[in-house]
């Protein structure tokens, strides 16, 4: 399950590692280009663009069908699934902007609809696979990972609707403005969920 | 437990829960885009929701038909977009008469465009198309053989599976008795 803390070495290993990441400012600019450039090619009908869409988020989507309950099986069906039915919904993508929540709201859509045709289905919490270590090691402290185990369980406890702001925004990484789109709701409502989702997760942790 | 350390821990979960995909998987989508990936209008995808939300074929007439009048009266008069009006009224007609078969169409063509396209990088393509039950949503489109001896299935209604060879046989021969039925 957990991971023990690596040795020293990992450790030098790891913060070289952080080092040689680019700037969160120039990363997002560069994302922000390429996404611009492919929802311009994709409503274009670029074959090629479609490709770098698979590239850029097959990853992504499967591991938001993993957090979202779905086992691996299914995660790799939905997967495949959400991305045929984006090639089908090209007309809706409006700009580069949008493209990830275009995509995580078919995802979305595609998680509900299997949920609403499977109900009783075994809800799957993911499993603690490729932890990475490097940050067991900085945080040096037990109790937290106890912590994480926790709140793992705890999250794959709540009701879709909640788990679904969760995911996105902080385990996927989505902004609110973007999340919310994921979700098809307005940015109050999604704050009120996932500020309902924080309370519930608050009570019940220890 | 306080806001802050809540959402630090979210954010540390996120990394423990991060685990590999397996290999191949970003191939099959790919194989998977269209030959032709058509931007559908808003218009005609308001007609593809309608169908999807499996309305009576007389309900989403009349709400497509209403759509229309709104249309027409905010247009005042006849633009461009009018004829983009006009080229969706030719499709609700064609949807009136030969019901999903419109939208079936299309799809279709361009599982066969993917078809040809696979048949040549993967072993045991084949592709039932047009002859399988539109109104079966378990009916096989199409379905090709994997490197590990699986099978990758799309059905009718544009789900797809990785099915065990067993498994592919029980829904060919489902298929086959449905045929027989009818």
């Amino acid at each position: 399950m957990l991971k023990k803390p690596k040795s020293p070495e990992h450790e030098a290993e790891s913060a070289h590692r952080i080092d040689k990441q680019p700037s969160i400012d120039t990363k997002d600019d560069e994302l922000e280009d390429v996404q611009d450039w492919l929802a311009e090619r994709l409503r274009e009908g670029d074959r090629a663009a479609a490709a770098r869409l698979v590239e850029m988020y097959y990853q992504p989507i499967f591991l938001y069908m993993r957090r979202l309950g779905h086992d691996r099986q299914e995660s790799e069906d939905l997967t495949q699934e959400s991305f045929l039915n984006a090639w089908y919904h090209i007309g809706q993508l409006k700009d580069g902007k949008a493209l990830a929540s275009w995509l995580y709201r078919i995802a979305s859509n595609v998680s509900r609809l299997y949920w609403r045709r499977h109900k009783g289905t075994k809800i799957v919490s993911i499993e603690w696979i490729d932890a990475p270590e490097d940050r067991i090691v900085e945080s040096g402290n037990s109790s937290e990972y106890e912590q994480l185990e926790a709140l793992r369980q705890v999250v794959a406890q709540l009701p879709i609707k909640l788990k679904e702001v969760v995911v996105l925004h902080y385990m996927q990484h989505l902004t609110i403005a973007e999340a919310a789109k994921a979700v098809g709701i307005r940015q109050g409502t999604f704050k009120s969920r996932l500020s309902r989702a924080l309370k519930t997760l608050r009570k019940q942790l220890p | 437990m306080r806001d802050d350390r809540l959402r630090n821990l979210l954010g540390k979960l996120a990394d423990f829960t991060t685990e590999p995909v397996r290999d191949g998987l970003d191939e099959d989508i790919r194989h998977q885009i269209p030959y032709r990936l058509v931007r559908h209008s808003v218009t005609w995808n308001t007609f593809r929701i309608i169908i999807d939300l499996r309305l009576s074929r007389s309900v989403a007439a009349a709400v497509i038909i209403i759509s229309i009048s709104v249309w027409a009266t905010f247009l005042g008069a006849w633009s461009t977009s009018a004829d983009q009006v006009l080229q969706d009224s030719k499709l609700l007609i064609q949807y009136g008469l030969s019901g999903k078969n419109v939208g079936r169409a299309e799809v279709l063509a361009s599982l066969e465009d993917f078809c040809k396209q696979l048949a040549w990088r993967a072993k045991g393509v084949t592709y039932y198309g047009r002859s399988a039950d539109p109104d079966d949503s378990y009916a096989i489109l199409m379905h090709w053989r994997l490197p590990d001896g699986k099978y990758r299935v799309i059905f009718n209604d544009l789900t797809t599976k990785t099915v065990s060879p067993e498994v592919l046989v029980t829904l060919q021969s489902y298929m086959l008795g449905k045929h027989l039925e009818q």
